[in-house]
């Protein structure tokens, strides 16, 4: 009797719980993002100030090589040593004496799973602001990991201006290949007029692209017909909107381009009751760590020194002075080595090329070997 | 003799060898139907290209085992007499057999080559996209001889090895019940069977991949 109670009580239970999947609005949507972004933001924040604190308790070290202080469980201080001492000479590679700033910054790391195989890292940035991070296992990957967390540290030391244009997402530690072929196709793939330019040379256009320059009205001057149109197809929502179906059929039905700008200029203004849209960027954050990385390569150890010093001047401008190049030229190196990281082209390799030919030739022998009169 | 050969196996197989004629041929121009000459984001070229991308190792396979098949359906129907009472040995009647086929089969590749290059032609590719239709013609003439080869093989040859290579499929299969039903995990002699096939070492390796008319 009681089970069957129990059933009942589920069933109304469900029939009557409400039903947030359906009913769910977009708005509604990225406010429950947003509160579980910033849940997981504090429970970020304490777990890094937990594995600080037992850090503190398990009797920590402070291991040093060069500018880098990276605080240990003695335990994994010869491992963490050895890291150091491998990311230290990148580090100076890329920034140079300012790295010596990292003194006021110690890194944390330490194990995240009971057996100490996987090591993650946490520092405090000067907004007050944490970061934690797995950084895997062995001298090499803690190393890479290292060296990101200094790369985060020194950039969050920077300007507001180099702040605000660098990415704000953490590097996730690509190889600069694999980088420069995602932002290659990125240019061919993105709907920003400027990046397609960019591709087949325009200078100007690249700088445009990566946010160096700014372009005045961007719904009408980096996206075409075709570009307007692929991006209002993405508020789908608005096909049901009484006030804006008729136009918003007129855009993607029928491309009509007056009607894409009308429909995106109400999107893009939040206005009408309509959820704010944001126009997507010409391209994305690997673009602007691939220039970053042409600078301090160009510009050798030293380029970040000049690129901070150089504060208040355009960004364009800061860039090609720490590359120690025109700004052309910088964009010019910047799409050469992306263009030469360009991916493997459709092609049948030689040996898909003598394998396929091996099983013709087995299915020919086959048949001549197993065929009978009967 | 291999004219007379050619005109019997034309005749057996020219109705679905002319569907799979046209459809080769209309793969890669529908792929990029409503896309001639409109500028259009790459973004979506390259989305459309790939989702019809999956048609063309299907095609291939289609065609190689479809024609294999179909030029032996006549000899074992009426128990190869009239391949007996031919004055040649039987390894040359084999040989003949498998060129009148490949001579066939060659036509669906031509035209899927001359599709693509039209559709190659009409298209206004945005900047960084190229065009690929030598590419993704030899790889579709390489899928389709080894479908052919293959599914020639298993028709020309006995009943025996007929048995032999689907009691090895039941065999395997079986294995795969058997340890399931065991409660053995961790091993998937089908899954691995499948793995090995399309390894680049395996008969499918030519079938896997990205089959792409344009690409970044």
């Amino acid at each position: 009797m009681r089970d069957c109670c129990r059933l009942a009580l589920l069933g109304f239970g469900l029939l009557a719980a409400p039903r947030p999947a359906m009913a769910q609005s977009v708005a509604e949507a990225r406010t429950r993002a947003e509160r579980l972004l910033e849940e997981y933001r504090v429970t970020e924040a304490a777990a890094a100030r937990i594995n600080r604190e037992s850090l503190r308790r398990s009797q920590s070290d402070t291991v040093e090589a060069g500018a880098l202080r990276v605080v240990v469980r003695q335990a994994d201080r010869p491992l963490v040593e050895a890291a150091a001492k491998l990311a230290w000479p990148v580090v100076l590679s890329h920034f140079g004496s300012p790295a010596g700033d990292l003194t006021r910054h110690p890194i944390s790391v330490y194990p995240i799973d009971s057996v100490a195989k996987e090591f993650g890292a946490s520092a405090s940035f000067p907004d007050g602001s944490s970061t934690t991070q797995s950084v895997g296992a062995g001298p090499s990957r803690i190393a890479a990991g290292l060296v990101r967390y200094a790369d985060m540290l020194l950039w969050a030391n920077a300007d507001s201006a180099l702040r605000s244009w660098y990415p704000a997402t953490p590097d996730p530690g690509l190889d600069s290949a694999v980088t420069a072929e995602r932002v290659y196709l990125e240019l061919v793939t993105s709907l920003s007029v400027q990046a397609r330019s960019c591709l087949v040379g325009d200078d100007r256009a690249c700088s445009e692209a990566l946010g160096l320059r700014e372009i005045s009205d961007p719904l009408i001057s980096s996206f075409d017909p075709a570009g307007r149109r692929a991006l209002a197809t993405r508020l789908s929502d608005l096909r049901e909107r009484p006030r804006m179906a008729t136009r918003y059929r007129e855009c993607v039905d029928d491309a009509d381009d007056a009607a894409c700008v009308e429909v995106l200029r109400v999107a893009l203004a939040g206005s009408g009751g309509y959820d704010a849209f944001r126009l997507p960027p010409a391209v994305g954050d690997g673009a602007r760590r691939a220039l970053v990385a042409e600078v301090q390569r160009l510009g050798g150890p030293e380029a970040w020194g000049r690129l901070i010093e150089s504060a208040g001047q355009p960004l364009e401008a800061r860039l090609a002075a720490a590359a120690r190049v025109p700004p052309d030229s910088l964009m010019r190196n910047w799409r050469r080595g992306l263009i030469a990281a360009r991916p493997t082209a459709v092609t049948v390799s030689s040996a898909s090329l003598l394998m396929a030919l091996l099983w013709f030739g087995i299915g020919l022998a086959f048949a001549l070997r197993f065929s009978r009169w009967y | 003799m291999f004219n007379a050969v050619l005109y019997t196996q034309w005749k057996w197989v020219r109705v679905p060898l002319l569907l799979l004629t046209l459809a080769s041929f209309a793969l890669p121009v529908l792929s990029v139907r409503s896309q001639y000459d409109t500028a259009i984001p790459a973004v979506a070229l390259l989305a459309r290209i790939q989702s019809w991308g999956v048609l063309y190792p299907v095609l291939a396979l289609i065609v190689g085992l479809l024609i294999a098949m179909i030029i032996w359906i006549p000899d074992r129907a009426g128990r190869h007499v009239y391949a007996l009472s031919m004055p040649l040995p039987r390894w040359r009647f084999v040989l003949l057999r498998f060129g009148a086929g490949l001579v066939l089969v060659l036509a669906p590749v031509m035209l899927l080559g001359v599709g693509a290059l039209i559709a190659t032609v009409v298209t206004r590719l945005p900047p960084g996209v190229n065009a690929y239709p030598g590419a993704i013609t030899l790889r579709f003439l390489l899928a389709t001889l080894v479908a052919f080869s293959l599914a020639f093989a298993v028709a020309a040859g006995t009943s025996r090895l007929t048995r032999v290579v689907l009691g090895i499929m039941c065999m395997v299969i079986a294995v795969e019940i058997a340890l399931a039903l065991a409660g053995v995990t961790g091993v998937d002699p089908v899954l691995r069977l499948l793995e090995w096939m399309a390894s680049p070492t395996g008969p499918l390796d030519i079938f896997a991949g990205r089959w792409m008319l344009f690409d970044a």
